[in-house]
């Protein structure tokens, strides 16, 4: 397979669609009004933004899945079994 | 277990005053909620900072907790009188256990603003507090010291008099008199006047009252003794008090209030004393000089104030309207409620309260996990590991240190089909990371690196993240290199490794939905250059005819039967771009949360997959958490994936396909996983907890050689301990 630059070029312009789309979203939903005192909820350490599993989970699925990133810094992922 | 009462009654008070100002908040729109009175939860508030954080000089946590009850009192959701008596415990802290009379002094001046009768603290009004309240202007806590003498108790009754007790007093007022001590003579005849009315009594109070200046209290005593004075054998008395009455009527200007619009409970006073509501829209007789006239009222639950300063002339006459309006709070006047509201941190706290606060508290949490991996692909994977994170809350600081080490022993059916023995390999994770906090930005740095007989790895990465609209959009960019060598185990570094350079960028935001809802939405983009085929990895090839007849999970004997002699080792492409999008929806419900996350990838060898993550954590108390697990993973292979790759015979030799991979993860492939954790945690502040997690882990190959499926169990162990 060859990897040509249109191929990289029409997959970041998918990403930079998809990040503009999540910047409406953004704009339109991230605005909400919540006090200090309203966010006892959102302190609740189970609606922390990372990721609640520990390294070994972390480290299994890197290696059993062929995807990685989105949330997570990056893996590998391929080239172990 | 039993709990301190002081602790339950502290719970107590910040849970009702979060349930009153939530419940407040989900009722009512914002202005509705202003007029919302959280009066009782906020005095509960600051009695328990007086019962415990005070008591046991936690000043900082003191603040803290009158941070959460200033908060409390933003948007008039309390009354001036409660807004006061906040501002006068972070007073009373700052004064007496901070040593900040200066800063009390400012925020005692906002306290009286607030209410003008307020007074300090009982109990808690020592001499460093009084002094920085007097210096604000506060009156103390019994009120103004009354510098007249009190009757006592007996004396002489002169003929004429029927109360010696009021002989006392108007003996005392003249004496005053003489001593040109006129306020306190006004206030000795009133007190005789108090026992017995004598109109000789009420002669000298206007006298004393004249050359003190109050001439419209001196008029009405002057109006009584002229109009009765000839009848009590007090013809001159009379006859100068009409004198009087025609020269001060007309020096005495006159001031009428207009009456507001219908309100309740309303209060109007001229220079705190209280005018009687019939008395609005009449003259009234004041004094020449400044006055200050305030009224307040309610109307439809909402306070409303009125404030206005006047300075008469003598013979002056004014209207005043009073025109009630919302009350404005006088609670962030003070710089250093400013500061203590727009606190979001300790350390922001500490800044409000200068150098001179408690010692910064350093936070390190130790942690440790055990984890392991089996499947009936007779790979086992044993994972210890230990993190250490030392925080300083109030220097916004962070630095991580962690390390994994994984014995991974496999005999899995690829590695047998190679005819590869079963081999067992150790690798090394030491990872470094910290972050700082500049206002609203953090700054953070991470360095990893993976130590493996044939692979080495290390990587630094730098993240930037800053918090915006307080705090509800947060958006954060990063970036990490790699740079890695794939070798071979047993072979020299400088003999065989290909270098594999990763750059990957990174970006995400943090989105707060609601008092409840976050949404989480990041991207990133991997750019891979480098030769990651395994030197070790031969795959099988097939003649065209049979390439076409092998159907998935050939095992290993009839692969071989059929395969061409030829060892062909694997070939991937030399770079590789990932691209994946990826969005965690959390909303906490009462006792539980719910967590889901979805993940889409694509990338440049035209792997596609999606990946959904859901986690229920739910609490039992305060101590157990359990949350069920589910993991769905699906991919397509990538370009070059073949089942079963051809070889094709020609003039020249044998020709292999360029490409070629026995990568189980490069093929098609469906993962689902499912489990569940459990977190006990122990301790007054739940800073120590065991957690336990387990999945079963099925795996799903589509189009491979050897397997169709793989059953695996990922279980772990975990200890966590938090201290200061």
């Amino acid at each position: 397979m060859t990897i040509t630059m249109k191929c990289v070029q029409g997959a970041l312009a998918k990403t930079v669609s998809i990040l503009a789309l999540a910047g409406v979203v953004i704009g339109s939903v991230g605005c909400a009004q919540v006090m200090p005192y309203e966010r006892a909820k959102l302190a609740h350490p189970t609606m922390t933004a990372v990721d609640l599993v520990g390294p070994g989970v972390m480290h299994l699925r890197a290696l059993a899945e062929g995807a990685t990133g989105g949330s997570a810094g990056a893996g590998s992922g391929c080239g172990c079994n | 277990m039993s709990l301190e009462p002081a602790v339950v009654r502290r719970a107590a008070s910040i849970l009702g005053v979060c349930i009153a100002l939530s419940a407040a908040a989900l009722a009512a729109p914002r202005a509705a909620f202003a007029q919302s009175n959280n009066d009782a939860e906020v005095q509960t508030l600051i009695d328990s900072v007086f019962e415990s954080e005070y008591a046991d000089k936690n000043y900082v946590d003191a603040l803290e907790k009158l941070q959460l009850a200033s908060t409390v009192c933003q948007e008039g959701a309390c009354s001036s009188k409660i807004r006061a008596k906040v501002l006068i415990a972070v007073g009373t802290v700052l004064a007496d256990g901070l040593d900040q009379g200066k800063d009390a002094k400012e925020v005692f001046k906002t306290a009286i603003k607030e209410d003008p009768s307020a007074t300090l603290i009982k109990g808690h009004d020592t001499g460093k507090v009084k002094e920085a309240w007097e210096a604000a202007g506060g009156k103390s806590s019994g009120g103004a010291a009354p510098t007249r003498k009190k009757f006592p108790g007996s004396g002489k009754t002169p003929s004429g008099w029927k109360s010696a007790e009021a002989y006392w007093y108007f003996d005392q007022a003249k004496q005053a008199d003489s001593a040109k001590n006129f306020d306190d003579c006004a206030g000795y005849a009133s007190d005789s006047l108090a026992a017995e009315e004598r109109l000789g009594t009420n002669y000298l109070r206007a006298q004393c009252n004249d050359k003190g200046g109050k001439l419209a209290e001196a008029l009405e005593d002057y109006k009584l003794v002229a109009d009765s004075g000839a009848d009590k054998g007090m013809k001159d008395a009379a006859k100068t008090s009409a004198e009087k009455v025609k020269d001060l009527d007309g020096r005495i200007p006159k001031l009428t209030l207009k009456a507001p619009a219908k309100t309740d409970g309303l209060s109007v006073k001229i220079d705190d004393k209280e005018i009687a509501i019939d008395k609005l829209d009449s003259e009234l007789r004041v004094n020449p000089g400044k006055h200050k006239i305030v009224a307040s009222a309610t109307q439809d639950g909402a306070d409303l104030g009125f404030e206005k300063d006047v300075d008469l002339d003598e013979g002056a006459s004014e209207n005043v309207e009073i025109k009630l309006t919302p009350k404005e709070s006088a609670f962030d006047e003070s710089a250093v409620m400013q500061c203590m509201r727009q606190a979001k941190s300790r350390d922001d706290l500490a800044k409000c309260i200068g150098d001179e606060g408690e010692k910064t508290p350093i936070n390190v949490t130790v942690t440790s996990e055990m984890s392991g991996y089996i499947d009936d692909d007779h790979v086992e994977v044993l994972t210890p590991s230990v993190g250490l994170s030392i925080e300083g809350p109030t220097g916004g600081w962070r630095v991580d240190a962690g390390f994994l080490l994984d014995v991974v022993t496999a005999a899995s059916t690829d590695i047998v089909a190679t005819a590869s023995p079963r081999w067992t390999e150790e690798r090394y994770v030491p990872s470094l990371g910290g972050s700082k906090k500049f206002g609203d930005a953090t700054l953070g740095l991470a360095l990893s690196a993976s130590f493996e007989p044939d692979y080495i790895s290390a990587s630094a990465g730098l993240n930037f993240a800053i918090d915006l609209k307080q705090k509800t959009i947060s958006p954060s960019f990063g970036y990490e290199f790699s740079y890695d060598l794939s070798g071979r185990a047993g072979t020299k570094w400088s003999t065989y490794s290909r270098p594999i350079i990763r750059n990957a960028l990174n970006a995400g935001v943090g989105l707060v939905l609601d008092k409840a809802s976050t949404l989480n939405l990041g991207a990133n983009v991997i750019l891979e250059n480098g030769d990651s085929s395994k030197p070790y990895r031969y795959i099988p090839m097939f003649t065209p005819s049979d390439a076409q007849a092998v159907l998935p999970g050939l095992t290993i004997d009839a692969v071989n039967q059929y395969r061409t002699p030829e060892k062909v080792i694997e070939q991937l492409p030399t770079d590789r771009q990932r691209f994946a999008v990826a969005g965690r929806f959390a909303h906490r419900f009462s006792t539980f949360t719910f967590r889901g996350e979805e993940r889409l990838y694509v990338d440049s060898w035209g792997l596609k997959a999606s990946t959904t993550d859901l986690t229920f954590p739910i609490d039992f108390g305060e101590h157990v958490r359990v949350w069920p697990h589910f993991r769905g993973h699906f991919q397509t292979g990538t370009d070059f994936w073949s089942l079963a790759y051809a070889a094709t015979a020609g003039p020249t030799g044998i020709t292999v396909p360029a490409l070629r991979t026995g990568d189980r993860e490069l093929g098609p492939l469906i993962g689902i996983s499912a489990g569940a954790g459990s977190r006990f945690s122990f301790g007054a502040d739940n800073n120590f907890a065991i957690t336990f997690a387990g999945d079963f882990l099925y795996t799903r190959f589509l189009d491979h050689l050897f397997i169709l499926q793989r059953l695996g169990f990922f279980g772990a162990v975990g200890a966590e301990l938090a201290f200061e």
